[in-house]
């Protein structure tokens, strides 16, 4: 048997808003430490990563674990028949095909419930070293997000290079240049925005900007967004969801035209 | 063109878990089933040359959980006070366990007839249970852990520890 409840069911609502561009489908793995979901998206370049631990669910119980194979855009659909400010409990028998969501609205005199086909999916899991990453920047999410899209206007990729003076985001193309800088921040009145670089050896990488955009469908999960960058890795792009888990997405590097 | 994460990340052929996640694992299940009370595959036997103890009713696997030694958690002061009361009937069994937790001595009180199973485990020194403390909601539990394979129908027995003078004159069966 396998239930957890949340009071928060719109923490789910944004997360599918944030994988969704990038994923079709993926499993959900549950176990008695909690949610977690790891998928590429198909053409293999960028990885989504997800946890979400027992202990920040209202009800969490898990006597075996198991995987879910869900349809994302079909699991969308469900979540958008609840309100906001409802409450989901997700449940599953131990193998069962199928998995209900029971929403309730926030003064009771309503509950709806859904039951989903899952699927069985053959996905491959890639073992994620733990890296100490050269550059770990840490910024507003929104702002995060307004320089992807701006940026993305001039050409395919974006250029991050992070330095001890700060971070740089460039991009070029037929109409020209793009920079923005951004210097870490003095003032730390307001956590949420601040801009903290924490930098062993300074990192140059470039990203096509088509999935950074991807990436920041995440903003309204989090006030900040921490980029963790080495080279010759996958940048890590983290998005914390407060007392529940992470949603991370890594992607891989361009290749370098010199590189060849 | 770009590089994909696979370039980076090995592709893991089996569902392996790390070490740590196994353990944080075996902690929570041992949570549950304290928080449950759970004391299953377990009952009591009359033994002629011993009286009561525990046998059990399916296999145990070394480093299973097998029975919670339970009764009333107190500090060393009311442990002594009991002590004092227990001393003057004696038909009092010794069912007090003394133990360390994080710096800090504690004592579970068993003397009670609580129809729980731990109180009744026998002692042996080369018995198949030892015991472990845990912590569950920042209280302290004693627990009984399988040391080695146990089958079906053995009796269960781990060592009391107390080899003192004083308790072996009264409780000779300690040397055992």
């Amino acid at each position: 048997m396998f239930e957890a409840r949340l009071v928060a069911s719109a923490t789910f609502k944004k997360i599918l808003d944030a994988v969704k561009d990038l994923l079709t489908e993926a499993s959900f793995d549950c176990s008695e430490s909690g949610i977690q979901l790891q998928a590429m998206d198909n053409s293999h370049i960028s990885l989504v990563s997800l946890m979400l631990r027992s202990d920040g669910f209202d009800k969490y119980r898990c006597d075996r674990s198991l995987t879910m194979g869900m349809n994302l855009a079909n699991m969308a659909k469900i979540f958008k028949c609840a309100n906001n400010d409802d409450t989901v409990t997700i449940k599953a028998q131990d193998d069962a095909d199928v998995v209900t969501f029971m929403f309730e609205a926030k003064k009771q005199e309503k509950i709806s419930d859904y039951e989903m086909k899952l699927m069985n999916l053959d996905q491959e899991h890639l073992g994620i070293p733990e890296t100490d990453f050269s550059c770990v920047i840490r910024m507003p999410s929104t702002e995060f997000a307004r320089i992807c899209r701006d940026l993305s206007q001039f050409g395919e990729s974006i250029v991050i290079s992070c330095t001890k003076e700060g971070v740089k985001f460039s991009s070029g193309g037929d109409i020209g240049t793009a920079n923005v800088k951004l210097a870490q921040t003095n003032n730390f009145d307001k956590e949420e925005e601040c801009v903290t670089i924490e930098m062993q050896e300074p990192v140059t990488l470039t990203f096509a900007c088509q999935y950074l955009n991807s990436f920041t469908k995440a903003t309204p999960l989090a006030a900040q967004v921490q980029l963790s960058m080495s080279d010759n890795v996958p940048l890590v792009v983290e998005y914390q969801i407060p007392d529940l888990g992470h949603l991370r997405f890594y992607l891989a590097p361009k290749i370098e035209e010199d590189e060849n | 063109m770009n590089h994909r994460v696979t370039d980076y990340f090995p592709v893991r052929r089996s569902v392996r878990k790390t070490k740590s996640t196994v353990m944080e694992e075996r902690q929570r299940t041992l949570e549950r089933l304290l928080r449950c009370d759970v004391e299953e595959g377990l009952e009591v036997r009359y033994f002629a040359d011993k009286g009561r103890g525990v046998v059990t009713s399916r296999p145990f696997t070394k480093g299973d959980f097998v029975v919670e030694y339970s009764g009333d958690l107190i500090d060393l002061n009311e442990a002594r006070r009991r002590e004092l009361k227990y001393a003057q009937d004696m038909n009092t069994g010794c069912y007090m366990y003394y133990f360390r937790h994080n710096n800090q001595q504690y004592c579970v009180d068993a003397t009670a007839e609580t129809g729980k199973l731990g109180r009744l485990v026998n002692h042996s020194r080369t018995g198949n249970l030892i015991t472990r403390t845990v912590s569950v909601d920042n209280k302290p539990r004693l627990v009984l852990i399988a040391k080695d394979d146990i089958k079906a129908g053995d009796e269960v027995t781990y060592d009391y520890g107390d080899r003192s003078k004083e308790s072996l004159k009264y409780h000779p069966w300690l040397a055992y």
